[in-house]
């Protein structure tokens, strides 16, 4: 859910992109740079997922309990949004 | 998900690096310095003869894998009808 509204967010402000597909190696077109923000997106928002897996309903208890986590994880999406 | 990715869709050498380099090492380094908690002692123990991967967990990964090919092939596929929108920069 959180990730729909990450892709929802990211995508509005793309004007009639041409399709990505067939282009040559190493060119790189908005359409992808589309498809890999969302990608790692929902890498990111999935570690929250794959912290809890017994079947607990809250995944988010204890977030706070591990520095080393968080400080990841904001450093992880932080230079995934910040990257030129 | 990431080899999914990798293979299929990333023509990028940075894209592949960011993926596999740097976000599923720290990815891996975050979750496991999770520091266990008191509710695990209530938890009864596995079974000798339980599979590694338990039926909940497969469920996890099967669902969040079937989730990301989803919007990950709509964007491919028909990405291009969708972001007719408008332009910021």
């Amino acid at each position: 859910m959180l990730t729909g509204v990450v892709a929802a967010i990211l995508g509005d402000r793309i004007l009639n992109i041409e399709s990505g597909r067939g282009l040559p190696d190493g060119v790189i077109g908005a359409h992808f740079t589309i498809i890999f923000n969302t990608f790692v997106m929902m890498t990111l928002f999935n570690e929250f997922n794959a912290r809890k897996i017994h079947g607990q309903r809250n995944v988010f208890q204890g977030i706070h309990t591990n520095p080393i986590f968080y400080s990841i994880w904001i450093g992880t999406m932080l230079s995934q949004v910040c990257k030129r | 998900m990431s080899i999914l990715y990798l293979i299929f869709l990333s023509n990028q050498a940075v894209q592949m690096l960011w993926v596999n380099l740097i976000m599923d090492t720290l990815a891996s380094l975050a979750l496991a310095t999770e520091m266990p908690t008191p509710d695990l002692l209530l938890r009864k123990p596995y079974g000798r003869t339980k599979p590694l991967i338990s039926r909940t967990m497969m469920k996890n990964i099967l669902g969040q894998a079937v989730y990301q090919l989803i919007v990950i092939f709509t964007l491919l596929f028909y990405g291009g009808n969708f972001f007719i929108l408008v332009r910021f920069f």
